[in-house]
């Protein structure tokens, strides 16, 4: 009999980029590199668990626009043109490498991950991977959540509660539409939760929602079980606390797995390490150098020497490292249990882009670990938030405290000497966008797909994204683009609406470029 | 940020930057201490405040910083998800579309950035602001933008019943602020005003009113769901709240969690680029490779065969191999054989690198 449960949850969200536009475009990549490095690797791994008889669950949340992204027939194709590019550079690499066979072995490596990732993408689930993730919900080993629409950071919305209800609605109606069934729970972006929020969760039929630690403990009334157990908001929507300890040892810089030495180095890209005339053909148009998504290095050490990765040894240090986190979680569901008289959840999320991406090895962590789990022991179980709801309707009422996991635990990450000057444009938008909705309604014909539009465009300048990117000084300048470029599109629709002169050909250009959520309804500013 | 670049600034200048950045300047602060106190805040970067490891009021275990999880990695694994290489000059998709400065509203918004901070930011009409000048007769014309931020915790606010009020001067009549007047767990709305010189204020916009949060447990307790201190504070630990938590048997990881960082260098040429510099490595890092061009040609129905392995030719009947070349001898034997298999050529050139 166990004695807890493992709730381990995977986040997985990139921001809406696409671009018609241009033929290339540099930022579309984060797409490409997550589907090759993330998204297909897990699919994989829940594959090889299904086909072996493996029991297992987790949570996994998918952001609606990443759903769109993935559901989207030009950047399917254009993820087709990217893979095949990168079938042919490891047939190079293949070749340029015979002499050196600490690299070769690598080089083969790649050329079978990206046939195989063409293969997974495009012919085994025709180029639409949310019909895997689909899969394994329907099979009841995978819970899909949802997301705010565009991940706007809510708390930082709070004052225009129609837009903080309009990105609830807009995520339930498409994961319904993708899904096939209504969402039972959430991921608040960044765990951003205020009190009162859980209200539009309620009203969607949404059940529950995660929040970092401090939300849970600094709750009010004091949570008898700390993290280990949710609590229900007055709304009866329930809140789970992330735990620490799990999260530590993947997350922290100093004790994190996915810093170990053997694991592959992610800043040694062949885009930078290769003689440029080699490598300029599947680089961008503009020929400047980028990652490829091909690494020959390990991490080797704290300096900037780095030896040849060696994947045996990286692929042991990770059955290493999936025994050591069962065994953690095992001393501590047991001790836990004894202290609460209760079987305690652990809740663990993570990014998903985490694994395979940044820590290469991540999706075969997770392999080694719920294989471990299914076959190696029997004190904790893998457990998915709504079957412990399910098992354990009887929860301490608390509301939790404003919190989010961004660094510090609050709203600073997004709000700022870089981002703080969006707000002004982000709120005037909201507040003109209920106002369009009361003063219009009933409006059909061109009005309502203006409407509709002006909506997509507001949802689209809230992405927390932006704000992050700007705080963090990656690729400012298309953050900047990105924000500027909606406001300034939603205020030329509400300019027409407003006067009654909508401009067909704009309208027309303005859906055909920011193309997501078919079904938007401006209704739901109402 | 260097002292020498703070000290030239005007002091309202420097007020403005401690608020973007986090950093307690409080009034009455001569301006070599608050460039003093900048210049300390700001060597670690933009946007990092002190630490506010502080005891919090309620009583209950301490909130220190290391509460919030080590968050070094975890924001340099999100940021990686954007990270597609070194920051460069970004190609032209025309000039960023523009979007107003301010939308000539008489307004003023308020914001909780945590339990201490919280964000304002505003727009008055030169048309409001005059009204209100005159409304203040002759003390008008000298009388001073200003911020009141009220203390409105449990009470329903008719602007007189506030439990405390605070000013602050400013200087735009579209600006944004940062104030860390604000206590945890408390309401709070601020007005937008003009303030005499004789006390008299004259609101111009009132804000929305915003709650911070807790920054500690809650003294709260449920008579259903009790708990002894002593052991709250067991699953408080447990839960991570210390920041350390129950600790399992050690993890034989070495302390190698520094990944070095991606650097943001300037513009970048179409000359071949060596991995970016690591940003925050010290030293002067270099690397040298070698390849080796094999190339040749023949018929073009012809078959080459390079270390016994065939090679597809051309149309033209040319074909190139690429190979890095490392320490080492390689023997490079190639065949060459016409179609109907009549006629064989071999060339076996040997190729050595030694590095000294």
């Amino acid at each position: 009999m166990e004695k807890g449960y493992l709730a381990l949850v995977l986040h997985a969200h990139l921001p809406f980029v696409r671009h018609p536009e241009h033929e290339d475009f540099l930022e579309e990549d984060w797409l490409y590199e997550a589907i090759t490095e993330t998204y297909i690797p897990l699919i994989n791994v829940f594959d090889g668990l299904v086909g072996d008889g493996v029991d297992f669950r987790i949570t996994m949340s998918l952001t609606p626009t990443l759903i769109a992204m993935l559901t989207d027939p030009l950047l399917q194709g254009r993820y087709i043109r990217h893979i095949d590019k990168l079938v042919e550079l490891s047939e190079k690499e293949v070749e340029r490498t015979r002499w050196q066979p600490e690299f070769h072995e690598l080089a083969k490596m790649y050329r079978e991950r990206f046939n195989n990732a063409r293969f997974v993408f495009d012919r085994k689930y025709g180029r639409n991977l949310i019909t895997a993730f689909k899969k394994f919900q329907d099979m009841g080993k995978l819970e899909v959540i949802t997301c705010a629409a565009t991940h706007g950071f809510l708390p930082l919305m709070e004052m225009y509660p129609e837009a903080v209800r309009a990105q609830i609605a807009a995520a339930v109606m498409d994961y319904e539409k993708h899904l096939g069934r209504k969402p039972r729970g959430i991921w608040l972006p960044e765990c951003g939760y205020y009190p009162g929020v859980d209200k539009y969760l309620k009203e969607f039929g949404i059940n529950f929602f995660f929040t970092d630690s401090h939300g849970i403990l600094y709750a009010t009334p004091r949570p008898k079980h700390g993290v280990f157990a949710p609590i229900y908001c007055k709304t009866d929507v329930a809140a789970f606390g992330r735990d620490l300890e799990s999260s530590k040892q993947v997350w922290s810089a100093a004790e994190g797995y996915p810093g170990d030495f053997s694991y592959r180095e992610f800043y040694r890209d062949v885009g930078f390490d290769l003689d440029y005339d080699y490598i300029r053909p599947y680089l961008h148009d503009d020929g400047i150098r980028t990652n490829v998504g091909i690494k020959y290095f390990g991490i080797t050490g704290t300096t900037k020497h780095k030896e040849p990765y060696d994947r045996a040894a990286a692929l042991a240090k990770a059955a290493e490292h999936a025994g050591n986190f069962m065994f953690n979680r095992e001393k501590q569901a047991e001790y836990l249990e004894g202290f609460m008289g209760r079987k305690p959840i652990i809740v663990s999320p993570y990014d998903a882009e985490l694994f395979g991406h940044w820590w290469f090895e991540g999706p075969e962590w997770i392999d080694f670990l719920l294989r471990k789990l299914h076959f190696d022991q029997d004190t904790i179980k893998t457990i998915t938030p709504s079957e412990y709801l399910e098992q354990n309707p009887r929860n301490q009422r608390a509301t939790p405290s404003m919190s989010s996991w961004g660094y510090k635990g609050y709203s600073e990450v997004w709000l700022e000497g870089s981002n703080d000057w969006i707000y002004r444009h982000l709120h005037k938008a909201a507040q003109r966008m209920v106002e369009m909705a009361r003063n219009k309604n009933g409006a059909n014909g061109t009005t309502e797909r203006a409407l509709n539009q002006a909506a997509r465009e507001l949802l689209l300048a809230q992405s927390s994204d932006w704000a992050f990117i700007m705080k963090t000084g990656t690729m400012v300048q298309y953050a900047v683009k990105r924000t500027k470029d909606h406001i300034a599109r939603f205020n030329a629709l509400y300019d027409m609406i407003t006067n009654d002169r909508v401009d067909l050909r704009l309208l027309e250009d303005l859906e055909s470029k920011d193309n997501l959520f078919p079904e938007m309804d401006y209704r739901y500013y109402l | 940020m260097k002292k020498s670049d703070l000290a030239v600034m005007k002091v309202a200048e420097l007020r403005k930057l401690g608020s973007q950045n986090g950093v307690s300047l409080p009034a009455g602060m001569k301006k070599t201490d608050i460039v003093a106190a900048l210049s300390k805040a700001l060597r670690g970067g933009p946007g990092q405040s002190a630490d506010p490891c502080t005891a919090p009021e309620n009583p209950g275990p301490a909130q220190c910083e290391s509460f919030v999880p080590e968050t070094g990695m975890k924001q340099e694994m999100e940021e990686s998800k954007f990270h597609t290489g070194p920051a460069h000059f970004e190609p032209g998709w025309g000039l960023p579309t523009e979007i107003p400065h301010s939308y000539e509203d008489d307004r003023i918004a308020l914001m909780v950035r945590d339990p201490h901070w919280a964000y304002s930011y505003w727009e008055v009409t030169q048309r409001k602001l005059d009204a209100a000048r005159a409304e203040l007769g002759d003390a008008g014309h000298a009388a001073q933008l200003a911020l009141r931020l009220y203390d409105v915790t449990d009470v329903v606010f008719d602007g007189t019943n506030a439990h405390r009020h605070l000013d602050f001067g400013i200087y735009e009549r579209v600006g944004d602020w940062y104030m860390d007047a604000v206590k945890p767990g408390r309401s709070f709305v601020v007005d937008l005003g003009l303030k005499a010189r004789d006390g008299r204020f004259v609101t111009l916009a009132r804000s929305n009113a915003v709650n911070t949060p807790r920054d500690g447990v809650s003294d709260v307790t449920d008579e259903e769901w009790v708990i002894a201190d002593r052991d709250f504070e067991r699953i408080f630990s447990l839960s991570g709240g210390y920041g350390i938590g129950l600790s399992s048997a050690d993890i034989a990881l070495a302390a190698g969690g520094s990944l070095p960082f991606g650097i943001a260098s300037p513009g970048i040429s179409s000359l071949a680029l060596m991995s970016p510099a690591m940003k925050r490595q010290r030293g002067f890092w270099y690397v040298l490779n070698t390849e080796l061009i094999v190339y040749g040609a023949t018929e073009p129905d012809a078959k080459v065969t390079v270390q016994g392995r065939q090679v597809t030719l051309r149309p033209d009947g040319t074909f190139t191999l690429r190979f890095a070349l490392p320490d080492g001898t390689q023997d490079i034997p190639v065949s060459f054989t016409s179609a109907d298999e009549v006629d064989t050529g071999w060339v076996t050139p040997e190729v050595t690198r030694q590095t000294h």
